[in-house]
């Protein structure tokens, strides 16, 4: 019996109501936003980006370690497939919700935000690295884990400086300026709703989604490659 | 050849789990395990259905890797209850798993008593009536004397269809009726007995399997 495996992780390993309930307020907020000042997406979309940081957070080793992926596991599928399975039930709330915010958009007269290069990257750049991040470890640390390293950085002088400086600096010319701005982005990718892609540079987009394929493929990695032993409930 | 390990290791840092295991079968029989806790029946199972990597030996199924013969055979593993998703209801787990007849409990699992999630685990895992290797751990844990009987009734008929099947339980009445031969997992090793030596001509009590098991791990009876 081959099992599907996105039916199987939207039973099993779903964001929960009270996440679907959140993106749906935000779908509304948005939708409200664009009709009161078309062009205006920014902080529902930023919002949203929060909440994703939670809902692609699903873990997986807890689960796993309580066997609740064996039957999807043994029933033949690949385990790349089941990882990418996997995202896609976690990060897929959050890009639905973002897709309809784009749609919007696109009937609205203003620029559309949620469309641009910088916002699709912020927007995989959330969604993969807290799933990647949160396979080893229970549901929502990912969220909770990049949530406080944010709050941290907001409370650190350096790092309010080197919010000034990507707000203020022009496109990076040399490479230590790109490395920079790309770590900037991948730590706190809300920067990119702060500046043009222009300003930020291609390069630096390009860098940031290089990374994002990175953490994809080594999230597919630890489902593919792990040892399914069971963990005895305490 | 259904499943043919050889010198099977398995360790977790300096913790031998397996230390070698030859196991073959060319089905279809019912291959009994038995061991105290802790000897890695659950470990030996799952690494026959590629759940997890030996440290060291040889693991085929129909000549091919674990991970390629379950892309290709019809294979169904059930570990117990406890690996049931809390969350889902039974009759969605029964769909999830294509079972023709998935009943029509509306509850979660976690709201089920302990032997109804076992039998819901069981009927959704032994619900493909094509199953070519079957591997259940534990699979009489929680069950009443009606449904003991019809998992032991249903393995049989799984056999007669032509499955081989490798069950572990420590309730060993129950794996006395059922299994053509036994490994006995002792100090990381499995040491094969047919039924024939196992009851000595007559059929196997759990009383002589106790008595065998007794025997080779040198324990007085």
């Amino acid at each position: 019996m081959k099992i599907d495996p996105i039916r199987y992780l939207l039973a099993v390993s779903a964001p929960g109501r009270p996440v679907l309930a959140a993106f749906a307020v935000l779908v509304a907020y948005g939708l409200w936003l664009l009709r009161i000042d078309p062009g205006d997406q920014g902080s529902a979309l930023a919002m949203l980006l929060f909440i994703q940081m939670f809902a692609a957070s699903t873990g997986y080793r807890h689960a796993a370690g309580r066997g609740h992926f064996d039957a999807l596991l043994v029933s033949g599928r690949s385990r790349a497939r089941v990882a990418v399975s996997h995202f896609l039930v976690s990060a897929g709330p959050g890009l639905a919700a973002w897709s309809i915010l784009a749609l919007a958009g696109l009937v609205s007269p203003g620029r559309n935000l949620s469309l641009r290069p910088g916002s699709l990257l912020a927007l995989l750049i959330v969604s993969v690295f807290t799933w990647a991040v949160s396979l080893p470890l229970p549901r929502f640390t990912g969220g909770v884990l990049w949530t406080s390293l944010l709050m941290a950085l907001l409370a650190s002088r350096e790092a309010l400086g080197a919010y000034g400086d990507f707000v203020s600096a022009t496109p990076p010319a040399d490479l230590a300026s790109v490395a920079k701005r790309t770590l900037a982005i991948a730590v706190c990718p809300f920067l990119l709703f702060a500046r043009s892609d222009d300003a930020v540079g291609p390069l630096v987009l390009l860098l940031g989604l290089t990374i994002v394929i990175l953490a994809f493929g080594a999230g597919v990695h630890y489902v593919s490659r792990r040892d399914y032993p069971l963990v005895e409930e305490s | 050849m259904v499943c043919a390990l050889e010198g099977v290791r398995k360790s977790y840092g300096r913790t031998t789990a397996l230390r070698s295991i030859d196991l073959r079968s060319t089905g279809p029989e019912v291959v009994g395990i038995v061991g105290p806790n802790g000897a890695g029946k659950t470990t030996l199972l799952r690494i026959l259905v590629a759940l997890i990597r030996p440290t060291g030996g040889s693991v085929r199924l129909w000549d091919a890797t674990p991970l390629e013969a379950l892309a290709r055979h019809r294979v169904g593993y059930f570990a117990g209850e406890s690996t049931l998703p809390p969350a889902v209801r039974a009759r969605t787990w029964a769909r999830l798993l294509g079972v023709a007849d998935p009943g029509d409990d509306p509850r979660p699992m976690r709201f089920l008593s302990r032997g109804t999630r076992q039998h819901a685990g069981l009927h959704a895992a032994l619900g493909d009536d094509g199953l070519e290797l079957i591997v259940l751990d534990e699979p009489w844990e929680g069950l009443d004397p009606d449904m003991a009987r019809w998992l032991t009734e249903t393995l049989k008929e799984r056999r007669r269809r032509g499955a081989t099947i490798i069950v572990s339980s420590h309730r060993l009445f129950d794996l006395a009726g059922v299994c053509d031969r036994y490994g006995f997992l002792i100090d990381g090793s499995l040491l094969h007995r047919t039924a024939d030596d196992v009851g000595g001509g007559s059929p196997v009590t759990g009383e002589t399997l106790l008595a065998a098991f007794d025997a080779l791990r040198g324990h007085g009876g």
